[in-house]
């Protein structure tokens, strides 16, 4: 992870030099596709993090997967990390750029887990409460998790808003351990 | 056998689950980067304080020792088998603490105050942190009350006082825990009947056993109960195959549960033994945590580890209830080596140490006291008046003794006095030796002391010098008990007492019978 300040500078220059073009907006959708895709791809990654492969094939690499789809800002942005030899840190530097545009426009990316999928009401009212709890813009992507029971957990950053019936049991479970019952 | 209601139990617990708020939990969570070695480092957990308890799947729980830039230190409590790479932490919001209450005595815990003896679960309605402050110099005394080892050597010329912090300190097998023990079983007294009318107050022991060998912490526990001092006794054991991390701050809840007795009135004894095995295990910890290493590869906060541990030892002022916490930490050297870090370091923390010598040990002169560099900076303020007294001169004989011994072992043509201080010595240090588990009240010391220094024993032999003086003791208790008593309530060495045991010697002394 000490990478990641290596990543959170080229993001911030990049954010900074974007905003001021007002393209930020295209290149964070970008960087998003390509973080997500960098996740799920195994094949890609490895390619990315192998040390052994030249920084300039990764970056071909990379601009001829996504050269179709991505902003001309975006592949100046791989092009430049390319030539800084910083190529490997391409999936750290797309989320430090979303996590700090997120920052400076005062959004708040949550990751909403149930074990159904919510109904649009449930997800306005969910978000509802944490714009209000927050006062910020929420950015909103559900998932869902069987193990948890019943009820929803948000993550927010570090942060755990835990409503789930596994939690409420482990609490009552817990509780029950530590409790004295008196028998006569 | 109560008699089973399955009724009556749903009804309790349906009590119980009412009770209980259905509420969202808020609380942050980190993802383990790396774990091995007893600690992990983890990712996120951007607002946990140092020192805080954080909890691993698992029922594992850990403690933050590092806070860096964009990751966290933790030490596990627990198997680090158990956390895998990507498990969630969990803060837990408290810092690292322990339960504390009376029901600890006689009960054997690890350093997180979980019971390990097999007794069942301890109730206790107090927490307190592990790591506390040491309180200020406002709520703090003089050490003036006395903490009798039950060890003649010591009490008569390296006295401790109750809030001290006195050393033992010396090789490995020249029993460092033996006195210690000693120590211990002799506060059985302090809980009687009769030192409540003589206006000693109890003292609580606590053992605090870091590192050492499970099957010696089971022998001290069964000492401890064959004497009886298990009543007012609390172990604390993270033995050798305990990860490092709990090993690290066994002190530590040692002192809190000494702190629970001081802040309440009470007086505690505690003892770590052995801290050199702590700075071992602290020294792994910093190691695997990438903290830079110093002097024998001991991080730099060494010092200040040991330093605040023997700070919590104190005697309160009188507002505060009077209590007091006497820390006796034991050290192991190398070779008799003293200067080495950890010794030296906690040398001068202390307020005095007792030396015990391997050449003493082997030459049978047990406790292995080497009462010639021991000292104790504080505790001649604490000591009885009567001990006071006859004390005065041991120290001086003996000395002299030392340093006429070395000459003595060449020529043979002494003068009378040299060989008259030769003698009055080698029956001093012949009265000064002791049997383990085997503490000698505080007036019986006096009056033996008195014997010595005063050069009764000078017409005895040797070898028959320990005998005298249990026959003298015998004799003395039968025919002339008022001695004892009046040293014990008075705890003064009156005239009259000085007579009646003049008395007692030239009567006794007719009847001694020399052995062949």
């Amino acid at each position: 992870m000490a990478l990641n300040r290596v990543a959170d500078k080229y993001a911030a220059t990049f954010l900074s030099l974007l905003s001021e073009k007002s393209a930020d907006a295209a290149v964070g959708e970008d960087m998003q596709y390509i973080a997500e895709s960098l996740k799920k791809v195994v094949q890609l990654r490895r390619i990315i993090d192998n040390p052994t492969v030249n920084p300039e094939l990764k970056g071909k690499v990379i601009i001829a997967i996504f050269g179709g789809t991505i902003s001309e800002h975006t592949v100046a942005a791989v092009n430049f990390l390319v030539s800084k030899r910083r190529i490997e840190l391409i999936g750290a530097v797309a989320q430090s750029f979303n996590r700090l545009r997120d920052m400076k426009l005062g959004r708040m990316a949550v990751k909403v887990s149930s074990v159904v999928s919510l109904s649009e009401d449930q997800t306005e009212e969910i978000k509802k409460f944490l714009e209000q709890k927050y006062s910020k813009t929420v950015t909103m992507t559900n998932a869902i998790d069987e193990n948890l029971l019943g009820g929803f957990i948000a993550e927010i950053g570090d942060t755990v808003i835990d409503a789930s019936l596994r939690n409420k049991l482990r609490n009552v479970k817990s509780k029950l351990l530590n409790s004295t019952i008196p028998l006569n | 056998m109560v008699e089973v209601r399955p009724d009556e139990i749903i009804s309790i617990l349906r009590q119980q689950i009412t009770g209980f708020k259905d509420q969202a939990d808020i609380y942050d969570v980190g993802t383990v980067l790396q774990v091995g070695d007893g600690i992990a480092r983890v990712f996120g957990l951007s607002q946990v304080m140092a020192g805080e308890l954080v909890e691993f799947p698992n029922d594992v729980f850990g403690m933050v020792l590092n806070l860096e830039e964009d990751s966290i230190g933790c030490v596990l409590f627990g198997e680090s088998t158990l956390v895998k790479e990507g498990d969630k932490v969990r803060r837990t919001g408290k810092v690292a603490s322990m339960p504390v209450g009376d029901s600890m005595l006689g009960r054997v815990i690890n350093p997180l105050g979980i019971p390990v003896d097999g007794k069942g679960p301890i109730h206790t309605d107090k927490m307190l942190p592990i790591e506390r402050k040491a309180l200020g110099v406002l709520q703090r005394q003089p050490v003036k009350e006395p903490l009798q080892t039950g060890i003649a050597a010591i009490d008569a010329m390296i006295p401790i006082g109750r809030g001290q912090r006195e050393l033992i300190i010396g090789d490995r097998q020249t029993g460092k825990t033996a006195v210690a023990i000693d120590a211990i079983i002799n506060q059985k007294y302090t809980h009687s009947e009769e030192a409540k009318k003589n206006g000693i107050n109890p003292v609580f022991c606590v053992y605090v056993a870091i590192g050492q060998k499970r099957s010696t912490v089971a022998q001290v526990i069964a000492k401890l109960q064959d004497h009886g001092a298990m009543e007012y006794t609390t172990v604390v054991t993270a033995s050798a195959s305990e990860p490092a991390p709990l090993q690290f701050i066994a002190p530590y809840s040692g002192a809190t549960l000494g702190e629970h007795f001081r802040d309440t009135g009470r007086h505690a004894l505690v003892i770590y033994d052995d801290l050199t095995k702590q700075a071992a295990a602290y020294r792994e910890v910093s190691l695997l945590l990438r903290r830079p290493p110093g002097r024998e590869a001991y991080p730099g906060d060494v010092f200040y580890l040991h330093s605040r541990l023997l700070e919590r030892a104190s005697k309160l002022n009188d507002e505060l209830g009077g209590g007091s916490l006497t820390a006796l930490p034991i050290i192991e050297t190398q070779q008799g080596d003293v200067s080495a870090y950890i010794p030296t370091n906690v040398i001068s923390i202390t307020d005095g140490q007792i030396y015990l010598e391997s050449n003493l040990f082997n030459a049978g002169i047990r406790p292995a006291i080497n009462v010639g560099i021991s000292v104790s900076r504080v505790g001649g303020n604490a000591q009885i008046k009567a001990m006071k007294k006859v004390a005065g001169s041991l120290k001086l004989d003996l000395a002299q003794y030392r340093e006429l011994e070395a000459f003595a072992k060449f020529g043979s043509d002494l003068d009378v006095s040299t060989q008259k201080t030769l003698s009055r010595g080698a029956r001093l240090v012949e009265l000064l030796k002791q049997g383990q588990y085997a503490p000698i009240p505080v007036e019986k010391q006096v009056v033996s002391v008195y014997l010595g220094t005063n050069g009764f024993l000078d017409a005895v032999a040797i070898v028959d010098v320990k005998r005298f003086e249990k026959e003298f003791e015998e004799f003395a208790l039968l025919k002339y008990p008022d001695i004892y008593k009046s040293i014990r309530e008075t705890k003064a060495l009156s005239d009259e007492a000085i007579a009646m045991i003049k008395k007692a010697v030239a009567e006794f002394s007719q009847t001694f019978k020399k052995s062949n």
